[in-house]
């Protein structure tokens, strides 16, 4: 399965907030587990979202062929990131969670250390009441 | 003896053969085949001058995934059996006030309204029995993307976040299904036919096994 926290693109809004490229997701008084269970269920689901083909483009000389497919792959990672952050945004919504903004220092204290512990973090800031403004979904 | 062992062969060859595939109909059959089923779908346009593809799949409903599949790995199709349902390719049977009515032949089963052209509806869609010898009657569905580009006022309605619509491919679809009710066009040609409405059933989740974009089907007859 993978977890959020390996998907630093999902919370980080590579497209760009208006508002604040750093969030997390918050809904108080639900039980751990499901906190735990809806990230894992989001992860797996956005996690495998793949940008559509594009066409190929032909080019007889191998060099500018190997160009093209290049800016292809590089073009359409960034388009599986944000779709995969789309999609995992969708699913945290409609799973009832509020988008909330934070401060780059305090992502990359949310983002520190291995997987697991990244996990419970998330988990735990989920569940503590927040009086920040939300952000759209 | 002989004869017995040519039994046994055209036993498995019968058992072994495939079941016919997806069938879009482009007339009505004068009589439905007994080992057949068929489903008539209406499909409200996406924009003006562009139409939507919907997917069906054979589900599973204990598992709660698409057969075959994900938690539904232990309950395979049989040989032959459709996997998927496309519906939006192919010649429609009829076309008024923007929506295009399709006929299809399907095998019969269980059948999810799993995904569009970009989106799954794995947090939450439709499920229905497809029956042989019959027309299941699926009435009409709208699908557009969460932007305000739909035509249709249940779905204009929807907009994503506004970074997330300056996002190439990255709007969902949403979905709306409104189950056969007076008042929806039936071809004249298949009123003599055997026909009942679909019996929509929730379908809580199922995996996103095509990796699209995520979101779950309005509530039946788009209420909010």
């Amino acid at each position: 399965m993978l977890a959020i926290a390996l998907l630093p693109g999902v919370v980080r809004a590579e497209g760009g907030n208006a508002v604040s490229p750093w969030f997390y997701f918050s809904q108080p008084g639900l039980p751990r587990e499901q906190v735990l269970a809806d990230l894992d269920e989001c992860s797996e689901l956005a996690g495998v979202v793949q940008p559509p083909r594009a066409d190929g483009v032909y080019t007889p000389d191998p060099i500018g062929a190997a160009t093209v497919g290049f800016l292809q792959g590089m073009q359409r990672g960034e388009q599986r990131r944000n779709m995969i952050g789309a999609a995992y945004r969708k699913c945290m919504a409609l799973k009832g969670y509020a988008r909330i903004a934070m401060s780059k220092d305090e992502a990359k204290t949310l983002y520190a250390g291995s997987a697991d512990e990244r996990r419970a973090r998330i988990a735990d800031l989920a569940l503590q009441p927040s009086q920040k403004p939300r952000l759209d979904p | 003896m002989i004869a017995r062992a040519l039994t046994s062969v055209a036993a498995m060859l019968m058992v072994l053969s495939p079941a016919r595939a997806t069938e879009v109909l482009t007339s009505v059959p004068t009589v439905l085949a007994a080992d057949r089923a068929y489903i008539l779908v209406r499909i409200g346009e996406r924009v003006p001058g562009a139409w939507n593809q919907l997917m069906l799949s054979p589900y599973d409903e204990m598992a709660e995934d698409l057969r075959g599949r994900g938690r539904a790995k232990g309950n395979p199709l049989p040989s032959g059996a459709d996997d998927r349902v496309l519906i939006g390719p192919g010649k429609p049977l009829g076309e008024e006030s923007h929506v295009r009515t399709y006929l299809i032949a399907i095998t019969p089963g269980r059948y999810v309204l799993s995904n569009s052209a970009t989106t799954c509806f794995c947090l939450g869609s439709f499920q229905f029995e497809a029956a042989a010898g019959q027309i299941t009657d699926m009435g009409t569905i709208y699908i557009g993307a969460e932007n305000g580009s739909s035509p249709w006022a249940v779905l204009a309605r929807l907009r994503s976040a506004p970074d997330i619509e300056d996002l190439p491919y990255a709007v969902a679809d949403a979905m709306a299904v409104y189950p056969w009710k007076e008042g929806m066009t039936v071809p004249a040609s298949l009123v003599t036919l055997p026909r009942q409405p679909a019996t929509y059933r929730a379908a809580p989740r199922l995996g996103n096994h095509f990796g699209k974009l995520l979101n779950r089907a309005l509530p039946l007859g788009g209420r909010p």
